[in-house]
């Protein structure tokens, strides 16, 4: 068959907000070329004509599954421009409010990949266990997905009474549920023959293309904003980095695998060793950080965020650039398609996990 | 009072077995009940209710609503499709899957015809459906619908080998094509006992024939929206749907006619009910893998067809060659 | 303990200031070294932080527009996977362009991990990066008529 040119547009079940254009020579991609911009709603603009405080709902949107982890590196670069001193306990809130993040987002990318290689149990039983975790955030912040909770200076409210013993309890059936997703999808046979050596990323490829997240550490390289420049009290918690070399797509879903695991282990540490204190430092909508540049990164779930904020002594910022992972993951997504089966398209394009809006934001 | 079985005896018998039992009305409403019973099992699989509400019991009436609905959708035909063949190729895989029914015993005294080449009429149905599926893909005009009917000609031919060479086994041990002779050859043993191979390979082989999971590559949806289904809208896609559940439902009888006895058992329970439990049993079985694996990719799929299936076919043949030789 | 922790960074500043001289370096925070670098240098600093030391891939490209000075200013962040030691730096090399002339060489050709980043800030900023291998729009619709928007007289409508 000659070569077929196919639009994965954005009205597509398998793409997304987002377009691959695709180059098919039989059931082969010869080529498959990215096209992101669907959903760019120019918040880099947007954010210049907010005040620091007003920009913390403007910026956890594009993110919407794992929206603490986009505001954390906002939040600690506008600490550090201002130089504020956030108190132990808000750090110990913050890091435990993004690590029940990561695992609402890693739960919800495995019952997309469910969706995506065909298997509706990999997209039911992730899902409902998620309930458990929102139901935890909403006790705390008010709402399931956006929560405007992170500020400049620490936390909005603080925990409710009895917090501790209703997430002891989520983790302890999370941690059931954990072994019952190895035993039936990880170890499923269909699933390792269409994950395993699959879009296999080299650890060279991986550094070149300057991947980040799950992707590089699946590659080899245990890369991790948390361990390499630990923010808030993430240096006095004991937990792993995973990382796996084989690189395909296995290895990539196994990490996210891990990482709720290690997730589990950071919140049960930081319930038993929070202390008390004030939860927030300064009323921040005043907030006139002094002229300067700073880049701040966080590791939210699907990669480091970086945020890079010039000020200029305004109650706004100059400029805000903001450093998504699935930006920075896009190279990957030529270079993995390559030579592919037409099928292992989404297999390879969710293993990357690829959020278009935060991508364009 | 016309007793039930002057019913199916008398004058307007072959009318009546062909139109209300065993054939098209019971076929529907068998159909209709298999859609809400894989909803409802998948649900509980999956720690969900399914339909609850249509129908006031547990939404058994849930599979008629959505047929309804799908009565009263836009039937939208493409403006470059082949506007011919797009109507014709539903119509066409719903005589495929009636006729197959026709040729099926449910039991001797229901049943609607039978012939000494039966299970030959049967596979070669059978194999006349991925033409069905390639002029529904082609008179689409639409590239995924072409790339999803290329996907089911490939897996649907595939697999008809093994498939009829694991009834081959059964015809060497029984020794007749009739459907009714396999039936009546069963009495000393079911065959699933002696064919072991072959059930397995026929269970595989239906399941890549219906394109169920995990083989439902040609309609895939999420990388080729939906196959070669992708045009098909409202009674059109009720039409392909009904088709392909009708025909789910005649190889499940065959399975039980070929492999688990048919009709025979215990006296107390009529004949026919002993078919359509162990019908149901079939159905059951083949409903589950949607639950529990993700799909194959083509070229898996294909692989595992030629190099793994076809193979314990050709063993299985080698077996019945033997048991028939030493048994007879 | 500060002590051992600015080693690295100061033996990679004192390594940059002997071989580019004419580069004005700073160290703003802890983890952040931040370079000015006129643009003639730039390929010639680029390949050595690459190669002798070892950041490997480009985490950001910014660019910033100063209508006031007349300059735009573009900001590489790089960061390091491969040498563990330096995993925690992030170092910028910032060139300023004069606003009416925004052209540069494109340092997509030793860091591939730049070619998205650069593209974008292309089109954003308007900063023509030469020998960059496909410098179409991104982000923005194909049909975008209007000057880049991160420039500052694009305004949004209705602020």
């Amino acid at each position: 068959m000659s070569e077929l040119t196919l639009s994965i547009g954005p009205q597509h079940p398998g793409s997304g907000h987002f377009r691959l254009i695709v180059c098919l020579d039989g059931d082969t991609i010869t080529k498959a070329t990215p096209d992101p911009g669907y959903v760019h709603r120019g918040i880099e603009k947007q954010a210049e004509y907010r005040e620091y405080l007003q920009n913390i709902p403007l910026l956890e949107r594009p993110v919407i599954s794992d929206s603490n982890g986009s505001v954390y590196a906002y939040v600690l670069a506008v600490e550090k421009l201002a130089g504020l001193v956030v108190p132990e306990r808000a750090q110990y809130i913050r890091v435990l409010m993004a690590e029940l993040n990561r695992i609402m987002s890693h739960l919800y990318w495995l019952a997309i990949y469910g969706i995506f290689l065909g298997h509706s149990t990999m997209f039911m039983w992730p899902f409902g266990d998620r309930e458990a975790i929102i139901d935890l955030a909403q006790r705390v912040m008010g709402t399931r997905l956006t929560y405007s909770y992170f500020v400049p200076g620490g936390v909005r409210t603080d925990l409710p009474d009895g917090f501790k013993d209703e997430v002891l309890q989520a983790i302890q059936f999370l941690e059931k549920r954990l072994v019952e997703y190895e035993a039936i999808f990880y170890k499923n046979p269909v699933f390792v023959e269409r994950a395993r050596g699959v879009g296999i990323l080299s650890r060279e490829d991986a550094i070149k293309l300057g991947v980040v997240g799950p992707t590089v550490r699946g590659s080899g390289v245990d890369a991790d904003a948390r361990k390499d420049e630990p923010y808030d009290s993430y240096d006095k918690l004991d937990f792993d980095i995973p990382a796996f070399r084989d690189g395909d797509c296995y290895a990539r879903a196994l990490v996210r695998l891990e990482e709720i695991r290690q997730s589990i282990r950071i919140v049960k540490q930081v319930l038993e060793s929070i202390p008390s204190g004030p939860f927030r430092v300064i009323q921040s909508s005043l907030l006139k950080p002094p002229a300067g540049s700073v880049y701040a990164r966080t590791e939210a779930a699907r990669g480091t965020y970086a945020y890079f904020i010039i000020s200029q002594g305004n109650r706004t910022p100059y400029r805000l650039k903001i450093s998504s992972p699935s930006f920075r993951n896009l190279p990957a997504f030529r270079f993995l398609m390559k030579g592919s089966h037409l099928a292992d398209m989404p297999t390879i394009y969710w293993s990357l996990d690829y959020w278009p809006l935060e991508a364009d934001r | 009072m016309v007793s039930l079985l002057q019913v199916f005896t008398g004058p307007l018998a072959t009318i009546i077995r062909i139109l209300v039992f065993p054939g098209l009305s019971f076929a529907l409403v068998f159909v209709l009940f298999m859609v809400w019973y894989e909803r409802k099992l998948l649900a509980k699989m999956q720690v969900r209710v399914g339909p609850l509400y249509a129908g006031g019991f547990e939404g058994i009436l849930q599979p008629i609503a959505d047929f309804v609905k799908l009565l009263f959708k836009e039937v939208i035909v493409p403006k470059e499709a082949d506007k011919i063949f797009f109507m014709l190729a539903p119509t066409f895989m719903m005589a495929l899957s009636a006729s197959m029914i026709a040729l099926i015993p449910l039991s001797p005294s229901y049943m609607i015809t039978d012939s000494n080449v039966a299970i030959l009429i049967v596979i070669a149905l059978l194999s006349l459906s991925p033409l069905a599926i390639m002029v529904a893909a082609w008179a689409s005009n639409n590239k995924y619908s072409l790339i999803g009917g290329l996907r089911a000609l490939h897996q649907m031919t595939s697999y008809a080998i093994p498939m009829s060479f694991s009834i081959l086994g059964i015809v060497l041990m029984s020794g007749s094509f009739s459907l009714l002779s396999i039936v009546e050859s069963q009495r000393s043993s079911w065959f699933i006992l002696l064919q072991p191979l072959g059930a397995v390979v026929f269970y595989l082989a239906a399941l890549a024939e219906l394109e169920r999971v995990p083989f439902d590559i040609p309609e895939a949806e999420t990388e080729i929206v939906m196959g070669w289904e992708t045009e098909y809208s409202g009674i059109n896609y009720g039409i392909i749907m009904t088709a392909t559940y009708i025909k789910f439902y005649a190889l499940a009888v065959l399975f039980t006619d070929l492999f688990l006895g048919g009709w025979l058992g215990p006296a107390p329970v009529p004949a026919v009910i002993w078919t359509i439990l162990k019908t149901l049993l079939m159905v059951t079985l083949m409903m589950i893998p949607r639950g529990v694996y993700p799909r194959f990719r083509i070229d898996q799929m294909l692989r595992f067809g030629w190099t793994r299936l076809l193979p314990l076919s050709l063993i299985n043949l080698m077996i019945s060659l033997v048991l028939v030789t030493f048994l007879k | 303990m500060c002590d051992l922790l600015l080693v690295a960074e100061e033996e990679i500043t004192k390594r940059i200031v002997e071989r580019f001289p004419e580069t004005k370096l700073e160290l703003s925070a802890p983890n952040r070294i931040d370079l000015v670098v006129a643009l003639r240098y730039l390929p010639a600093l680029a390949i050595y932080l690459r190669d002798t030391e070892g950041f490997d891939h480009v985490t950001s490209v910014t660019g910033t527009d100063y209508p006031s000075k007349c300059l735009v200013t573009v900001t590489y962040h790089l960061g390091a996977y491969a040498k563990l030691a330096i995993r925690r730096l992030v170092l910028s090399i910032s060139i300023d362009l004069p606003r009416q002339d925004t052209k540069m060489p494109s340092l997509s050709l030793i860091w591939p991990s730049a070619e998205y980043h650069e593209r974008e800030t292309h089109e954003m900023i308007g900063v023509i990066f030469q020998d960059h291998p496909n410098l179409n729009l991104l982000l923005l619709p194909e049909d975008w008529k209007d000057p880049p928007p991160l420039r500052k007289d694009f305004k949004l409508r209705g602020r």
